[in-house]
């Protein structure tokens, strides 16, 4: 007889081996596996939120150290330039004393007003040793203000660390949640009785914790792209080497950054600068191959760049209409304008594409939008901002070999509109009514005054000059680009004016003039807005 | 002490195994074969609900991340941008300051070479040392008229160091997007459909909830019961999805 203990004991085997049981073992398994990986998800989700909160801390306080550091760099800017001021006074003081020493025939008043200047001397002296070396330069400027702006990015790379810790943490959520979906179609699957319906929650379970696996894997081996100190340090260090004029050096720096920081959009902007300038200066076919890689740099900058503004677009955008690449170049402005809508450079960028492939009616109608738009901002933007940035760019067409009459009468318009904007607040050129301006002289001082302070003095002649007329002198440094608001000046003819009519303004009569910049100087010479010509000097 | 154990009486035999699969089908044979069916295709029909709203909350959760992401990465731009914006607003009070001091000077000497002689600005007669002094005043106050520009001179003839810092401020925006409040619309906006997702998981939930308890459910009519609120809710939730992410 059989033993019927063995028979249950097959029995059962038998009902183990039975699919419904390999179905069950398999759920079984399943379970396990994707509460693991719930537990490996979440054990990564509490990791990287504490990376988070560790760079947000890191980053509050690299802010905190910047915005300091500008501080500290603020009052000793502000008081180097108090000093500077105060030294350029008495040493202006000192001229003016001496001059009027020599002039007097008066001896005893003559040592009297001698010695009145030998004090402004000593003054000046005296504060020159207060000052530190290099105040008055730029480079002075840009040394002070480096440290803020190194700890500034720092505090911008940290941000972007701690949004990319962020991301992560809130993929390994997801993941979490996709898993939980997993979790209950498994448990579900095992209380069905509907064999093709367990299998199929157990198949879309399985699918689920594959692609959830799948993601986990893809969110922890991710890579944050967000410049390291060194980078960012690097990057400084190039900077001020640019400043200096040092592009070799500032070239080396930038490729050792982007070589260890390749998403590192500032670094690729700066190397884009970089390579731009040192184009500027060197000239010739070298300029050209220089901003072909500039513009690399910048399209490399647009590439990687997290938020994508529409000066960065303009930036390439701008490379590319001086490397005639017109079509690249209008969609990136165009694409620069639909994001900075406003933007006045941009606009700019859009009248010098227009002119660049000669469409003149296009080029003057964004000219006229920007300076409309420019009629109720300040001189300091429009001067130091705008129109100088305008004033450059007709140098570096002239190196793209983008010239041509076009070309100078946009320019020319550019300047137009920038004179009557300082003068009259308005965009539009007034009628000169046949009245005119020539015979421009721009000269060294020949008086005793103008030799003993390097003063400059003009002349001109004028022909049918009326009573409201305005008369613009507007002097130009670096290559006609950087305006020198000391020397200027704007005079409207007014009833009983020597100006009325027609005559001649001699030199070193009237205007005795102390330009600011040395070098070469242009004047140029607006009549109600209208350009009447221009003369250089170099003192 | 436990009983011994005693062999059976009669030998065991276990019953043949039922199959499992069949035995809703069999039961169903005994109340007539058209309810079974219906009954059958119900519960297909449920668990193939079921499925849809597990895929569609994997969906919601992939886009919550997603916009969850994108706002986080806003916000920090944001950050980013308003540290920048510190720093040149530090440069534009920076170079205020600057314009403010050549304006005072300019007032300032202006002032002294009245005080030595009033209106010596306004002659070239001079013959005592007082006046000297009030001619080189005047002269060198020239040297400072850069910034005597009527547009930053306020009412009261003060230097309006406010106004230059802006123009300052304005022009460094032309070159560089110093406007965090643009970043931070931005994230405002991923922040709402990541809010939209995480409302309408709590949607599918439900959904998901109503329809296991259906597919637990004896009889059609129970099942049904439950079933339809929660397919209107899967409808509802998938069409919101449709219409706020695609």
């Amino acid at each position: 007889m059989e033993n019927p203990l063995h028979e249950a004991n097959e029995q059962i085997e038998r009902l183990e081996e039975g699919p419904e049981s390999r179905i069950k073992a398999v759920i079984t398994v399943m379970i396990l596996v994707v509460t693991m990986l719930t537990t490996v998800a979440g054990v990564l989700a509490a990791i990287w939120s504490a990376r988070q909160s560790e760079t947000q801390r890191e980053r509050q306080e690299a802010a905190t150290e910047s915005l300091k550091a500008g501080v500290t760099a603020s009052a000793q800017q502000q008081s180097t330039d108090a000093l500077l001021d105060d030294a350029t006074e008495a040493d202006w003081r000192r001229m003016f004393l001496h001059v009027y020493s020599v002039e007097i025939t008066d001896k005893s008043m003559a040592a009297q007003v001698q010695a009145q200047s030998k004090q402004a001397a000593a003054v000046k002296a005296n504060i020159d040793k207060q000052l530190p070396a290099n105040a008055g330069s730029q480079s002075y400027s840009d040394k002070l203000r480096e440290d803020a702006l190194n700890k500034s990015q720092l505090a911008a790379a940290y941000a972007q660390e701690s949004a990319g810790w962020l991301e992560k943490h809130n993929g390994a959520l997801a993941v979490v949640s996709m898993l939980a979906l997993s979790l209950f179609l498994l448990g579900l699957a095992l209380t069905l009785g509907n064999r093709a319906t367990q299998i199929g929650f157990t198949v879309l379970a399985i699918v689920m914790t594959l692609i959830s696996g799948a993601r986990l894997l893809q969110v922890h081996v991710s890579s944050i792209a967000a410049p390291t100190e060194e980078c960012i340090a690097l990057d400084g260090e190039a900077v001020a080497a640019v400043n200096i004029t040092h592009y070799d050096i500032g070239r080396e720096a930038l490729d050792k950054a982007l070589a260890q920081c390749p998403t590192y959009d500032n670094g690729w902007r700066d190397l884009g600068s970089t390579l731009f300038y040192q184009g500027v200066v060197e000239g010739g076919t070298k300029a050209k191959s220089l901003w072909i890689k500039a513009e690399d740099a910048y399209q490399k900058a647009v590439d990687v760049a997290d938020a994508k503004s529409g000066e960065l677009y303009n930036a390439v955008g701008f490379m590319q209409i001086l490397n005639h690449h017109y079509s690249a170049a209008t969609q990136n402005l165009t694409t620069a304008h639909e994001l900075s809508p406003d933007s006045r450079v941009i606009i700019g960028s859009l009248a010098e594409l227009a002119i660049a492939q000669g469409d003149e009616t296009t080029a003057f109608a964004y000219l006229k939008k920007a300076a409309l738009s420019l009629q109720n901002d300040g001189p300091y933007l429009r001067d130091d901002y705008f129109f100088t940035s305008l004033r450059y760019d007709r140098t570096y067409f002239a190196t793209a070999g983008i010239t041509g009459a076009k070309v100078d009468e946009f320019f020319l318009r550019g300047r137009e509109v920038e004179a009557l904007l300082d003068s009259q607040d308005t965009a539009s050129p007034y009628d000169t009514h046949g009245a005119g301006i020539s015979g421009l002289v721009f000269k060294k001082s020949d008086s005793e005054l103008g030799r003993s302070a390097n003063f400059v003095t003009i002349g001109f002649t004028y022909q049918g000059l009326k009573v409201g007329d305005v008369i613009s002198l507007r002097f130009y440094a670096y290559n006609d680009s950087t305006y020198d608001p000391t020397a200027s000046l704007t005079q409207t003819v007014q009833t009983g004016s020597s100006l009325t009519g027609s005559g001649v303004e001699s030199p070193d009569t009237d205007f005795r003039l102390g330009l600011t910049y040395q070098g070469e100087t242009t004047m140029e010479v607006y009549l109600n807005g209208v350009s009447q010509g221009e003369v250089s000097l170099t003192i | 002490m436990s009983s011994p154990q005693h062999p059976p009486t009669q030998p065991w035999t276990a019953p043949p195994p039922r199959p499992v699969q069949h035995a809703a089908r069999a039961a169903g044979h005994s109340r007539g074969s058209g309810g079974a069916h219906e009954h059958t295709r119900l519960a297909l029909i449920i668990a193939l609900s079921i499925a849809v709203v597990s895929v569609l909350g994997a969906i919601v959760g992939w886009r919550a991340e997603l916009h969850a992401s994108k706002a986080s990465r806003y916000e920090q731009d944001a950050v980013a941008t308003s540290i920048a914006a510190t720093q040149v607003e530090a440069e534009a009070e920076a170079a205020a300051a600057k314009a403010e001091s050549k304006y005072v000077h300019y007032t300032k000497l202006q002032d002294q070479a009245n005080e030595l002689m009033p209106g010596a600005c306004d002659t070239t007669s001079r013959s005592t040392l007082v006046q000297f002094d009030a001619g080189a005043l005047c002269e060198t106050r020239v040297q400072f008229s850069g910034y005597a520009i009527s547009a930053y001179i306020k009412a009261d003839g003060n230097f309006d160091t406010e106004k230059y810092a802006n123009d300052y401020v304005t022009a460094a925006r032309e070159g560089d997007p110093l406007d965090a409040n643009v970043f931070r619309d931005q994230a405002e906006t991923e922040r709402h459909h990541e809010d939209n997702m995480l409302y309408l998981s709590v949607f599918l939930v439900l959904s998901l909830a109503l329809l296991t308890l259906a597919r637990l459910g004896k009889s059609v009519p129970s099942r049904l019961v439950l079933a339809i609120p929660g397919w209107l809710v899967l409808v509802g939730s998938a069409a919101l999805l449709v219409a706020g992410e695609f």
